[in-house]
């Protein structure tokens, strides 16, 4: 099966703007870079992210569990949620009509 | 080491030097051998900064700053694009301890407390502002300020910027829009929800407004600022990270 590159942007309501860039093959994510205007403490924490998601399957529950492991409770992150990045991530997979 | 600030007024660097200084001061007092540190300066020549998470390739468009002889770095802070204009913007920075008992622990009140300094300041100038969540002060409902923190190894930066001067044409040329067909939508829309000092109190000094800033730092921080100096020590570490890091292509065009 072909590799799919597939993009996708959020603007958070009262945040920041999220957008992925992710490949995607044999129904796994093969690479992912997540870029936008938000913030995230400590800012490393986006290599991990990036990381775990490779690997993934494409299933909702799946990349939602690999944000949430990234994402956890000590990491400070403003004008984004979790879910924010988990639902920008599934939109670029179901390829939303909205990606550039 | 909370008892007073060394302030360090009004200079110009390029933006790998602007960069790498604000490293160096953090780099410094995570050694104590600073004290927490208030800086200003201004980009010469000017400057486009990108936050750390943004895609060089989405926000920026290189070929306009090359024809206008614009530079380009990447931050250690998150949040977004800032065209740095050499006439029209002072920026600051403020480094300091995570155990200063001023600064909340928490990053969002943090924030908060740390941009009444800029709320003050511009109080002196006659201006009412106020900190509009998450990092912005707005004058008159608008935008003149941004700002961006980052927190590595126990120490804080806090930088940020004060529209002195918007040139919101020239902002466009050299960034990127998210969606092209909205340009003259996207440049209306900036131009209605950004101000500057110029627009609010008139032509006024870049000095007049630096010691305002200043002044408004430390009442509201109720500490002195010590007028002070980099030591040779800083100058020659953000000598090195500049060129090592700010002005290398891997750094850059991380994303």
């Amino acid at each position: 099966m072909d590799i799919s590159a597939l993009r996708a942007e959020l603007k958070v309501p009262g945040g920041k703007l999220i957008r992925i860039e992710c490949a995607v093959k044999n129904g796994k994510i093969v690479s992912a870079k997540i870029t936008g205007d938000f913030f995230m403490h400590p800012e490393e924490t986006i290599n991990s992210l990036e990381k775990n998601l490779v690997g993934s399957s494409i299933s909702d529950k799946d990349i939602e569990r690999h944000v949430n492991e990234s994402l956890k409770a000590d990491i400070t992150l403003i004008g984004a949620s979790n879910a924010d990045f988990t639902s920008v991530i599934i939109q670029a997979i179901r390829g939303s009509p909205n990606i550039g | 080491m909370t008892d007073s600030f060394r302030f360090i007024g009004l200079e110009s660097q390029d933006a790998g030097m602007n960069m790498a200084i604000d490293e160096a001061i953090m780099n410094s007092r995570r050694n104590n051998k600073v004290k927490d540190t208030f800086r200003l300066y201004r980009w010469k020549p000017s400057a486009v900064s990108i936050g750390f998470f943004q895609s060089i390739d989405d926000e920026v468009n290189l070929q306009a700053c090359t024809n206008y002889g614009v530079e380009v770095v990447r931050r250690i802070t998150g949040g977004g694009a800032v065209y740095h204009d050499f006439d029209g913007e002072i920026t600051y920075s403020l480094i300091a301890g995570v155990d200063n008992p001023k600064i909340p622990t928490d990053i969002l009140k943090s924030y908060e407390v740390l941009c009444e300094g800029l709320v003050l300041g511009l109080k002196n100038l006659g201006l009412s502002a106020r900190f509009n969540p998450v990092n912005d002060i707005i004058v008159n409902g608008k935008k003149i300020s941004g700002n961006a923190q980052t927190r590595k190894n126990g120490i804080i930066l806090q930088h940020g910027t004060l529209l002195i001067d918007v040139n919101v044409d020239r902002m466009f040329e050299l960034l990127k829009v998210t969606d092209e067909k909205l340009r003259d939508k996207a440049i209306k829309g900036v131009k209605e929800r950004v101000t500057s000092m110029n627009l609010e109190v008139g032509k006024i000094s870049m000095d007049e407004v630096a010691l305002s800033i200043r002044d408004g730092f430390s009442t509201s921080l109720g500490v002195q600022f010590e007028e002070g100096h980099l030591e040779d020590e800083e100058v020659q570490f953000a000598k090195n990270i500049r060129e090592e890091k700010y002005l290398s292509k891997e750094w850059t065009f991380q994303r």
